[in-house]
């Protein structure tokens, strides 16, 4: 948590090595994390940005993001703990529409919990969501929230931000 | 029509027929530089009668001086060529020059005309479109236009020209052998006729290709950090090879359709040469029959070579037509997209707006069959100000995209003042209605450069006292440059909360009398919010606003809360009055909290 502008999205993003620090370290079980092989650093978190971006492609391609010949099953529980379910069903063509570049043709909400589900579908030992249910209405944020630590108390941790 | 179109997707072009109509459009892009063209015109048919003379000098020495053995006049025809040569490089020098300069003028006509084209375009046009696909269009088919006018157009002129002065000449001096080299020519001409009309059908699927292939890199680079980080590079890598295969081998079909074009041609021509040297020889043995002289036969083998230039130079000519076409096919294609979000001819200027908004019976949807927001009815007082709540995907910001004209309504209509909003024209409407998107967006330039984008003409003293009504100034002196700070596209480095400070500075500069805000995100710390409180206060003081909200303070401290859900408003009324009714809008209420 923190005002804005104080530094959390870059913090979180040090730790994929978005950006390298300056000065000083960071270390993953004592080990500075410049010295894993970045992908298998990347490969540890799931990421959910704060501006989400998706490709023109179908939803459940956008999803399976991670993992393209994913069993449809996982994207569909996927989907359903990220709420998105619901409206995903709702639309002419369900998973199967085509979602323009940067997602459009959904509202900023329903391109968030596509991309909350594509990070779910991840299954990394980190879930870092940067702010990632701002345009989400509170009920909805509340059942995310209840979803995931359902998942996370079977693995590790999940880590956001927030204001 | 409107099909979202992706990567992997070819762009159907409508139009399946011969492009005259096209190429009389690009033409008309020359009209400009008509004075230009006249002049090229006229030197390149003093260097075409120059090379027409020049065999006729050759006949002349040939038949005449050498025979006669008069020496004078062979130095005097000598001095002819030499003539002729430097009038042919004089020309060709004056020629280049000219046609570059027309051509880079010509399309430097035609990126403006889309460029403009592509700024009035309704949204609906971008929804469907990857931006690489639009990209395209701008860059690589226009530079590839400018080669059509600088080395193709004229020659393609000219070689006519030519063709029909040889032809002349040649019928002057013996029709039979104009027969004999015709009977090479025509079979060539059709030959490479046949080639281009193959060829044009594969240049349409390689731009497609190619506009594709652009479309994924251009996402490509947009998406960068979402696939670096779900290690999607090396499968990423091999989507691209495949779109890059399907380019390349699209190419090398049309280079091996090509590569006929020189045999076709080299075929003919030897026969015609063979056959001009045969029957000449033939004729002469018979004692010169049918006037066929030595000199008239070098002359014909002479007029037969200027063919060739012409002739060769034409089918690469057709193939650049047929290139230039699929192209002016995707860029008329852009610039003749119905701006279906216009002024129409009777559009009129707001005057003083008092800010009566009304929702009439209103259907929209973005994708046909899922309809947003049915039969919906909104009655706003000036002065008002509206919250809108309410789940996600419900059309709360689909009604302020209506209000602006961002879209147009299907069914039922908006007013503003009582005046349908589809007949004000589109830049008054927009200046009375100040917007602030959910995502705001930074463009690259200093922090006043973007405060000024709500009023281009307002002063930097404006800007600065806009940014310290809203309390941004600490924010703003922090940085480096303060309000001189070069910002990011996109505003890349600058925290959501910064973000919307100078979005909000620029509603200020603006002095709207309507203001629309897409409440971003609840993302701002508690003491910037209580900042925000009070500017925003000050700014919706006496205009009508409509916000959508997430903030409990903001929701509160409207006039009137609309719950929008299921298509239309399931609930209305101040805070106190929804509360009692202990319905959709107390629960979220109670989860505020």
């Amino acid at each position: 948590m923190g005002g804005t502008g104080s530094g959390k999205s870059v913090l979180l993003k040090s730790l994929v090595r978005i950006y390298d620090v300056t000065e000083g370290c960071i270390e993953i079980n004592g080990k500075d994390i410049r010295d894993y092989d970045l992908d298998d650093l990347r490969n540890e978190f799931a990421y959910v940005f704060q501006d989400v971006f998706l490709f023109s492609d179908t939803i459940d391609a956008n999803i399976a993001f991670y993992a393209p010949d994913i069993d449809r099953e996982i994207i569909h529980r996927v989907a359903e703990q990220a709420q998105a379910s619901r409206f995903i069903k709702g639309l002419p063509q369900g998973f199967r529409t085509i979602v323009g570049e940067r997602g459009l043709g959904l509202s900023g909400g329903q391109k968030q919990r596509v991309s909350i589900a594509r990070a779910l579908l991840k299954n990394a030992p980190v879930l870092v969501l940067d702010d990632a249910s701002s345009a989400l209405d509170v009920i909805t944020e509340r059942k995310l929230m209840a979803s995931i630590k359902e998942r996370t108390a079977r693995s590790s941790s999940a880590e956001r931000t927030t204001n | 029509m409107a099909q979202r179109n992706t990567y992997f997707q070819d762009e159907a072009v409508e139009k399946d027929k011969i492009d005259i109509k096209n190429l009389k459009r690009l033409l008309r892009y020359a009209l400009p530089h008509k004075k230009l063209l006249i002049f090229v015109l006229i030197i390149m048919l003093i260097a075409v009668a120059s090379s027409m003379v020049t065999p006729l000098l050759l006949k002349f020495i040939i038949d005449t001086v050498i025979p006669d053995e008069n020496y004078r006049l062979y130095f005097l025809a000598l001095g002819g060529f030499l003539l002729a040569g430097l009038a042919e490089i004089i020309i060709t020098f004056y020629q280049q020059r000219s046609l570059g300069r027309m051509g880079h003028g010509i399309i430097a006509d035609i990126r403006k005309d889309i460029f403009y084209k592509l700024q009035s375009l309704p949204f609906d046009y971008f929804d469907n479109r990857p931006a690489g696909k639009i990209v395209v269009r701008v860059t690589n088919y226009i530079t590839e236009l400018a080669d059509f006018f600088t080395n193709y157009l004229m020659n393609f002129i000219l070689n006519i020209v030519k063709i029909i002065v040889v032809t002349v000449f040649m019928l002057c001096l013996s029709p039979l052998l104009t027969a004999v080299v015709y009977s090479a020519i025509i079979p060539l001409t059709v030959g490479v006729f046949l080639i281009r009309k193959a060829i044009r059908k594969l240049f349409r699927k390689q731009r497609a290709k190619d506009s594709n292939r652009t479309a994924y890199i251009v996402e490509s680079i947009m998406g960068e950090k979402i696939i670096q980080n779900y290690n999607r590079t090396e499968y990423n890598e091999k989507i691209y090879h495949d779109l890059q295969k399907e380019c390349s081998d699209t190419w090398m079909q049309i280079v091996r359709r090509n590569e006929l074009n020189s045999p076709v041609v080299g075929v003919f021509w030897n026969y015609g040469t063979i056959m001009l040297y045969a029957i000449a020889f033939l004729l002469m043995q018979m004692g010169g029959a049918f006037g066929v002289t030595t000199g008239i036969t070098i002359a014909f083998l002479s007029y037969m070579s200027l063919f060739s230039t012409p002739l060769t130079q034409l089918s690469a000519i057709i193939q650049n037509l047929a290139q230039v076409s699929a192209n002016l096919e995707r860029i008329f294609e852009t610039i003749d997209a119905p701006a279906s979000i216009a002024d129409s001819d009777s559009s009129i200027e707001l005057g003083d707006v008092a800010g009566k908004i009304d929702f009439n019976d209103v259907t929209f949807c973005y994708e046909e069959g899922v309809n947003i927001l049915e039969h919906f009815n909104l009655h706003v007082s000036p002065g008002e100000s509206i919250a809108l709540v309410g789940p996600t995907g419900a059309g709360k910001t689909t009604v302020i995209n209506l209000l602006t004209r961002f879209y147009d309504v299907k069914e039922g209509s908006v007013t503003i003042d009582g005046i349908d909003v589809r007949d004000i024209k589109l830049k008054s409407l927009r200046s009375k209605v100040g917007v602030l998107m959910q995502d705001p967006f930074i463009f690259k330039g200093t922090v006043i450069d973007n405060i000024r984008y709500g009023r281009p003409d307002a002063t930097d003293e404006e800007c600065i006292a806009a940014a310290k009504t809203i309390f941004a100034d600490k924010c703003i002196e922090r940085l480096p440059h303060g309000y001189y700070e070069e910002l990011a596209e996109r505003g890349e480095g600058l925290s959501s909360g910064e973000k919307q400070l100078i979005s909000f500075a620029r509603i200020i500069v603006k002095n709207p009398s309507v203001v629309i805000l897409d409440e971003a995100t609840s993302s701002i710390s508690s003491d910037m919010e209580k900042l925000i409180q009070n500017a925003l206060e000050v700014l919706l003081k006496g205009r009508t606003s409509f916000i959508v909200a997430h903030r409990l303070s903001t929701i509160r401290n409207s006039d009137r809360i609309l719950f929008i859900a299921n298509k239309g408003i399931a609930e209305e009324g101040t805070h106190e009055q929804l509360l009692k009714k202990q319905g959709l809008y107390y629960n979220l209420y109670k989860s505020l909290k």
